[in-house]
């Protein structure tokens, strides 16, 4: 993307006379500054999205007295953090204190430059993307320590520890998670990944079910390794049921204690960016990325017909026997399929692949961690290392293993 | 094998979990949020079988009293636990125009000033029962903050800082008469002193002269001259406490903790909250003064 | 080459700290995560309860119970008022009785939601805990109902209730009983067979019935340890030998007996037995009956003293009442329970994890108003 944007720019007359370098790096710049505000208005957004989905959950309301049903009160809750204090604790290590949270930050942003939004919006187009993405995000764990540390705070001190501990037994699951998917394709290049899940196929190969060719459906240890890998990347971004760095009702706020106004703010878009940072990956490596799920117009029009019958037999269904249930989901389902039997060009638009699917399918996982966070209670620190190093490491291995045996059963290597 | 099934058993309760959310999230018109300045909870308004009036409402929130009907007995000011209700009664007088309460009971002191401190009250309703007019009530006016009280000017803020701007004063009476009755009762008061002090003089000087003398006759017939003379003295005063006619007895004065902790003197205490029937009778005692007002009215 | 050598460290949570239920401070003494010693500093929420009541008439006092364990203000007042009526020898009409046991046991049910809600709470589980409130929220509609407050209600006179049972009460009474079981059955699966909090509470802080009976843990905390000791139904007071209703005892269902899952799950199960008392309670009410009939006109019980215990949801709740024959009380001692139970903490805590003693002060279920009264 910044090779292009630099061409393009060259390509005006007046500025062809930049050069080459001030052009590329302008387009670094811009593209940057793109991915800055996109993580920035991302966390807004997201906040208000998982205050709302809290609170329909909780049977509550959740904000809705700033804009139309509470729309900007995120907004006004970043302006407020803005203006507020800048506080550092009289006892803190001051230089710790304040670049902990960019540091964080930083690292956190500084991924999406290799994530694959569509065919052309990518910022760099790396041969070890998922790589980079890996190792760039597991710098967090050190902005962690930092602001832990630098508070001189016990609680903080607490957090941190535990935060770094967690991070780290969780790198490894979930590092070989995507290597089962790296020993499929064969690149770490994750445009490659996703341009090698075009197509519908089979699921699982054999079983005579028309899918899309996502790696969620190769094989039935992919498709455990998906889940693997969300349940690791949930405990790398610190969300419930593994927020034990921050956990509220037992270290106050961990790490975050002592910090106010703008760095908390940091730290709470820092923590939004890394979940849609874990929500594109899931995307990228098992859902196909910016690929749509349906392999030409006729299919669209033919699964999202299938969808409406399945929506409303399962709407009778609820409403005879619970009796309460918002017809919503029925009739949001029965108007895409009308308008895409009705315009051709909806059910092309549907079937062509781009940053839509993309943006669907990582909130589609957004959704799942939030359903997660709001429904299970938080594990134990010593609970955490067993479910890491004992539950989901082996079966991570065994995993890898599979996919091998998997690959030489279908024939897709040979030895 | 435990180990798998503990794996299963885990995923197995959690997704039974995760339905139950899912259930409240697909449905969320069940919600139970209250948006508060714009829906405001139905404040059931009746009577719960205490009476006929319709005084006694769900809700106990703000305390009011209703001045018409009062009729200066003190019964919520004893009835009280934290001390908030101040009321200010004197003896009536004919200028004053006291009326009938809904009740049927001639007003016979006139209450100069009941003032609710509503920032000592804890709500916890025992002032209305003894009432015998039934006029002192809560209400369920639960967003008193911005009624009017003793200072009208202020805004919400400074009533939350102030605790003064929460004592609500309920009176029908100028704040020159108010004045006017306070001093009076003051001046009958020092005189009240003034005699006690002289009596008690006359007293030890009697006690002197009798240690003098040592004539036991003299001592037996002077006590009960004195007590006689207070109890004149106090049925004159014009502020009217019928708790103290009763007499303390001599161990509860010395009592440390009731004299020292409580405000109310023990004798106050001593009197039981529900007694209106030695209020609400006593001014009846003279019938004439009732036609007389009775005219007025 | 000596060994490594490892400093303890104490750390203060508390008093401000967002789950130790109030005010309460704890001093543990750490090495690393692991809790060595626990040491519960309380004072913080001190109101001189028992000095207000020597000052006070026998009435006034009542709503001044109802602060102490303000999430069970209407047992309080019932321990209050029925040990003043033991002194009085006061003869109740039987639909104070049956509308007191209703209330009584409502406030259990309150309580114990509340308990509830806040041990899932304590173990990082939001969601349960705002279910529970909303029930806890349609009793206190029933409470305002009927008193006219919503927390602190000074219902329970010395001999009789403030008011009778406004109408309709007794129908939106068996409405609620209807629809609870069903949302017990909804906790049980959000919360109670979660795999996660089983784990976070079965085994923590297993309290064997020795210590418990040590610490003087009374309630559903030493029912958790399996032993029988329910006021209710070994010294039947006030009318609860009329009514059949089991005692749930921890069981170990998930892990050892008397651990926190049990002292969860023994009140998830009073609840219903709660419910079922109710129920039964709502069925025999005297239609009849003035409610105010036996309050005395001067309560100024005989010289002597008194010491009444009754089964608040938290525990064995006593009054030692001393009377000099005076309108005014010489002295109330109040047996708190949550006072012995958060004793036990040391006791139970020790070599636990910092999240673990978060679960096992919530497990005892500790109200710092009644602790520091």
């Amino acid at each position: 993307m910044i090779q292009s944007l630099a061409n393009w720019i060259l390509s005006f007359d007046i500025l062809s006379g930049l050069g080459y370098s001030i052009s590329w790096g302008l387009s670094l710049f811009v593209v940057s500054a793109l991915i800055f505000v996109f993580v920035a208005v991302n966390a807004i957004v997201l906040v208000y999205i998982e205050r709302k989905v809290s609170a329909f959950m909780q049977v509550r309301l959740g904000p809705m007295r700033v804009g139309k049903f509470g729309m900007l009160q995120t907004v006004a809750d970043a302006l407020k953090l803005l203006q507020k204090e800048d506080i550092i604790p009289r006892m803190a290590d001051k230089v710790l204190f304040i670049i902990g949270p960019w540091t964080i930050l930083i690292a956190s942003v500084v991924t999406f430059a290799a994530i694959p939004f569509s065919e052309t919006l990518l910022a760099a187009n790396m041969n070890i993307g998922l790589f980079y993405v890996v190792s760039i995000s597991s710098i967090v764990v050190l902005g962690i320590v930092m602001a832990g540390w630098a508070s001189n705070n016990k609680w903080s001190l607490y957090g941190a520890m535990r935060s770094a501990a967690q991070i780290i037994s969780y790198e490894i699951p979930v590092g070989i998670t995507l290597i089962s998917v790296v020993a499929v394709v064969g690149s770490l290049n994750l445009q490659t990944i996703v341009q090698a899940q075009a197509g519908v196929g089979n699921l699982f190969h054999w079983i005579p079910i028309p899918l899309p060719n996502w790696f969620i459906f190769h094989s039935p240890f992919l498709f455990l390794a998906a889940f693997i890998y969300l349940i690791g990347a949930t405990a790398e971004i610190n969300r419930t049921p593994f927020d034990i760095p921050e956990s509220e009702s037992e270290l106050v706020a961990g790490f975050m204690t002592e910090y106010s106004g703008l760095r908390w703010a940091l730290f709470f878009l820092s923590e939004y960016a890394n979940a849609t940072l874990v929500a594109f990956l899931v995307a990228i490596v098992f859902l196909g990325g910016w690929q749509s799920p349906f392999a030409d117009y006729q299919g669209a029009q033919v699964a999202l017909a299938i969808m409406t019958l399945t929506a409303g037999m399962w709407t009778a269904f609820v409403k005879t026997k619970v009796g309460r249930l918002s017809i919503y989901p029925l009739g949001l389902s029965l108007a895409l399929t009308l308008s895409a039997w009705l315009f051709p060009g909806f059910a092309i638009w549907l079937a062509s692949p781009g940053l839509f699917w993309m943006i669907m399918k990582a909130a589609t996982i957004i959704f799942l961690l939030m359903w997660f966070r709001w429904t299970f209670p938080r594990l134990r620190v010593d609970q955490l290392m067993y479910v890491s190093w004992k539950v989901i490491l082996p079966i991570s291995i065994m995993n890898l293993m599979g996919v091998a045996v998997w690959m030489w059963l279908t024939g897709e290597i040979q030895f | 094998m435990s180990y798998i099934s503990n794996i299963t058993n885990a995923v197995g309760t959690l997704i039974e979990g995760m339905k139950v959310t899912m259930g409240y999230f697909v449905r969320p018109r069940e919600h139970v949020t209250l948006q508060y300045p714009d829906e405001v909870w139905p404040v059931p308004s009746r009577n719960i079988g205490v009476g006929e009036l319709d005084a006694y409402n769900t809700i106990r929130s703000k305390l009011t009293v209703d001045m018409n009907d009062c009729i200066g007995c003190k019964a919520c000011e004893r009835a009280c636990p934290v001390n908030c209700i101040h009321i200010d009664a004197y003896k009536g007088t004919p200028e004053d125009n006291l009326q009938i309460t809904s009740n049927g009971t001639q007003v016979k002191l006139l209450v100069a000033n009941f003032i609710i401190d509503m920032s000592e009250c804890m709500f916890c309703d025992l002032c209305t029962h003894p009432c015998p007019e039934d006029c002192i009530t809560m209400t369920p006016d639960y967003q008193f903050i911005s009624n009017d009280n003793l200072k009208t000017d202020v805004t919400p803020e400074q009533r939350w800082r102030d605790k003064d701007l929460l004592i609500y004063q309920f009176s029908k009476v100028s704040e020159e008469e108010r004045n006017r009755r306070k001093a009076e009762a003051d001046e009958a008061k020092k005189a009240k002193a003034a005699l006690m002090a002289a009596k008690k003089a006359a007293a030890e000087k009697a006690a002197a002269e009798k240690a003098a003398s040592e004539q036991a006759a003299t001592e037996k017939a002077a006590t009960p001259e004195v007590s006689e003379e207070t109890a004149r003295a106090e049925t004159e005063a014009e502020v009217i406490k019928p708790s103290q006619e009763v007499s303390p007895a001599p161990e509860e004065a010395t009592n440390p903790i009731n004299v020292t902790f409580h405000e109310k003197s023990s004798a106050e205490t001593e009197t039981e909250p529900a007694q209106p029937d030695v209020v609400t009778e006593k001014p009846d005692e003279s019938e004439d003064s009732t036609a007389k007002e009775s005219e007025n009215g | 080459m000596g060994r490594l050598h490892a400093e303890e460290m104490i750390l203060n949570m508390g008093p401000q700290h967002p789950s130790t239920h109030g005010v309460l401070r704890l001093k543990l003494t750490t090495d690393g995560e692991i809790v060595s010693k626990i040491e519960p500093v309380i004072g913080y929420l001190h109101r001189s309860f028992e000095k207000h009541a020597e000052n006070l008439e026998y009435q006034m006092v009542t709503p001044f119970t109802g602060r102490c364990d303000y999430l069970a203000a209407m047992g309080s007042e019932h321990g209050y008022a029925m040990a003043v009526e033991k002194m009085m020898g006061i003869e109740l009409p039987e639909r104070v009785e049956y509308l007191r046991v209703v209330f009584a046991e409502l406030q259990r049910i309150a309580s114990h939601l509340v308990a509830v809600g806040t041990f899932g709470l304590d173990v990082g589980a939001i969601t349960p805990f705002i279910y529970c409130f909303r029930e806890r929220e349609l009793i206190l509609d029933l409470f305002e109902m009927a008193s006219g407050a919503r927390l602190l209600y000074n219902y329970i006179w010395i001999g009789g209730l403030a008011h009778d049972v406004p109408p309709g009460f007794v129908e939106k009474t068996y409405e609620f009983l209807d629809a609870f079981d069903k949302r017990v059955a909804e906790y049980n699966q959000i919360l109670t067979g979660n795999k996660i909090f089983i784990e976070r509470a079965a085994d923590i802080g297993v309290m064997t019935p020795e210590v418990a009976i040590n610490y003087g843990v009374t309630g559903p905390s030493l029912r958790a340890s399996g032993v029988n000791i329910d006021i209710r139904k070994t010294q039947p007071y006030s009318i609860y030998d009329r009514f059949d209703f089991e005692i749930p005892l921890g069981e170990g269902l998930q892990g050892t007996v008397g651990d926190s899952w049990d002292r969860y799950y023994v009140r998830v199960l009073e609840m219903l037995e709660s419910a079922k008392i109710i129920r039964q309670a709502l069925d025999q009410l005297p239609v009849e009956g003035d409610v105010k009939s036996a309050i005395p006109k001067r309560i100024r019980p005989p010289k002597g003293e008194v010491y009444f215990r009754s089964e608040n949801p938290r525990g064995e709740l006593g009054y030692y009442i001393v009377s000099n024959g005076k309108n005014v009380p010489l002295r109330v001692k109040m047996r708190s329970p949550a006072f012995s139970n958060l004793s036990v903490i040391n006791e139970i805590g020790q070599g636990f994890m910092i999240s673990d003693v978060i679960a096992i002060l919530g497990s005892l279920d500790i109200v710092l108003g009644e602790i520091d009264r």
